[in-house]
């Protein structure tokens, strides 16, 4: 992007999105589908040591965070915030106290500024990131949102208004799995980008559980995904090599367990693409940031005729610019804004891509 | 202008103040403070018909209080002070209910104690001379344990109406209010700002919380940054060593 590109598209909406569903405080600042700040501060060191992101750490991050998270994308962006056309903000789903962080400030900054605002589902968000990267999303497309918190894969057939669940995990979220498998290896928090790494160097001798891809659970479950089975296969491999005397090969049950969950995967979300008749797949989600899973997804895509979008890793991961993609897409499609007065939801249904008002 | 607000406990309560007079107040009870504050400051704001500029200052209660609530009313007043601008206070929300107690004539003439509900069975405390000055606390602890370390008889705040044997067992007498109040925090802050004291800017940070050192409150600080008096750490323990079954 050049700065004559923002310029010739002034006349599309300056939106500003507010994400804090988990551990990133993210403030994000599109015109239409350019991005122009992504803000994004932290607390996963905060969460390192226990293992997994505690809740009210996060809450409090949050709290401090967001001001000067707000201003830092202002700056990026050179923009006021009297020129914020609208702002949106992440209703779900995620942590509760995380998220009423985010829907709180959002709505003191869309009152301040006499904006509309924009409650939006985060999975759905997660899908509109994308166009920032790769332009308009074709509809329909199948996503594949695979994240610590959620695997979710879904029918887009619009980013702004129309998204159906096809499956989503029935136990452990994807990356749930890595950073529990992590931890059996004696690998830190965030697992996900530490088996990825590690599993560079290993060679895929181990065959681990694909879960729910046996005949009778893909009669019920085809587009549905199980990982606590392969967590639990994992722990008890390594627990028996740990018993026999033997040295655990850390880099060989890495590239084998992350092999069980990127089959799975990429799998289901072909088939998925194939059931649909759909041509377009697209990952989303800080799973996606996997190197092994994009590899996979390309050349499997490739030889099924399915093209893959796929954001680039920063845009995978939690971030506001994301949201105020959604949020953008909302306001460009017409759709009515949330208002002041609504629920920020934990377990908000995907299929609400706009969380409801109550006012 | 002033606006003022406390999320401290199961009443929200919303105020603007010109000085010491009340142009508009709701108390929302038994509501989520993150689903209708803004939006009833927005409703007082058009009935008093003034523009938002017009709001030159926020006094937010910052608890101590169950902690999601709080944050709601403390997340909502910085971004406010962000986005327009301006200054924001932190009140004691105790403190609150100890300044409407001290201004009702004839009812104090001894000590008392302000008590809001903790969760997990424990109280938010602090207390107060017969004139509304805070001698110790805020802090937090078990209603019995309290009760018998303090020899104060006279309590204020919804911190013993889950524990009616408490008050049966020490022969307690409570009284209203039981809930901060937003004008009340706005007059706290403008009596301290009155006496020249200058709001805190440094705040406890996660580094505190995660120190090991107890985040206390010294009894003579009235002002504070806009941030929620926790008074506990976050509740997680280290799982280095865990494995996963």
């Amino acid at each position: 992007m050049t700065a004559d590109d923002s310029q010739s598209s002034t006349s599309e909406p300056l939106v500003l999105g507010i994400e804090t569903s988990c551990d990133e405080t993210g403030v994000g600042i599109v015109r239409g589908r350019t991005l122009l700040a992504d803000a994004v501060a932290s607390s996963v060191t905060e969460h390192a040591r226990f293992g997994g992101v505690v809740p009210e750490i996060a809450s409090r991050a949050h709290l401090e965070a967001m001001t000067p998270t707000l201003q830092r994308a202002c700056d990026d962006a050179g923009v006021a915030l009297s020129d914020i056309d609208a702002v949106a903000v992440t209703g779900g789903p995620g942590l509760v106290g995380a998220l009423l962080v985010g829907t709180s400030s959002a709505q003191a900054l869309a009152w301040a500024i006499d904006k509309p605002l924009y409650a939006v589902n985060h999975l759905a968000a997660h899908v509109a990131v994308d166009q920032l990267e790769h332009g308009p999303l074709p509809e329909p497309s199948v996503a594949l949102l695979v994240s610590g918190g959620h695997t979710s894969l879904l029918l887009v057939a619009d980013i702004a208004t129309d998204i159906t669940s096809l499956g989503t995990t029935l136990d452990d979220a994807a990356g749930e799995a890595f950073d529990k498998v992590a931890r059996v290896l004696g690998l830190p928090f965030p697992g996900g980008p530490e088996i990825d790494r590690v599993a560079q160097d290993g060679k895929i001798t181990i065959e681990f559980p694909r879960g729910l891809t046996g005949a009778r659970d893909m009669a019920e479950h085809r587009f549905d995904f199980s990982f606590s089975g392969l967590k639990t296969a994992v722990a008890r491999w390594v627990e028996a090599r740990e018993k026999s005397g033997e040295p655990v090969p850390v880099a060989d049950v890495a590239a084998a367990f992350q092999e069980a969950v990127v089959d799975v995967l990429v799998n289901k979300a072909l088939d998925a693409c194939a059931d649909r008749g759909v041509d377009h797949l697209m990952i989303g989600g800080g799973v996606a940031a996997n190197s092994r899973l994009r590899a996979l997804a390309l050349s499997r895509g490739e030889a099924a005729g399915i093209t893959l979008r796929v954001p680039r890793p920063g845009l995978c991961t939690d971030n506001g610019a994301m949201v105020a993609a959604l949020g953008s897409a909302m306001v460009s499609k017409g759709v009515a804004p949330t208002g002041l007065a609504f629920r920020a939801e934990s377990s908000l249904p995907v299929e609400q891509v706009g969380v409801r008002s109550l006012g | 202008m002033r606006l003022a607000l406390d999320t401290s406990t199961v009443w929200s309560s919303i105020a603007l103040l010109d000085g010491v007079q009340v142009l508009a107040e709701r108390d929302l009870v038994g509501v989520n403070p993150g689903e209708a504050v803004v939006d009833t400051i927005d409703t007082l704001v058009g009935e008093v018909g003034v523009p938002r500029a017009e709001i030159a200052g926020i006094d937010v209660g910052v608890g101590p209080g169950p902690y999601t609530s709080t944050r709601v009313g403390v997340a909502i007043a910085r971004t406010l002070g962000f986005a327009l601008d301006i200054e924001v206070v932190g009140v004691c929300s105790h403190d609150a209910v100890a300044a409407e107690v001290a201004a009702q004539d004839g009812i104090v003439g001894e000590e008392f104690i302000v008590a809001t509900d903790a969760r997990r069975s424990e109280i938010y405390w602090a207390r107060y001379s017969p004139a509304g000055v805070r001698v110790w606390g805020p802090t937090v602890g078990k209603p019995a344990t309290v009760a018998e370390q303090t020899a104060t008889a006279l309590w204020f705040g919804n911190g013993l109406d889950r524990h009616p044997a408490v008050v049966q067992d020490h022969e307690l007498k409570v009284n209203e209010p039981t809930h901060p109040r937003a004008r009340w925090i706005s007059s706290v802050a403008a009596h301290v700002r009155n006496a020249g004291a200058s709001v805190p800017t440094a705040q406890p940070g996660l580094a505190d919380h995660e120190s090991g050192v107890e985040v206390g409150v010294d009894a003579g600080q009235m002002l504070f940054a806009p941030y929620p008096l926790y008074l506990r750490r976050p509740d997680a323990v280290p799982a280095a060593h865990l494995r996963s079954t």
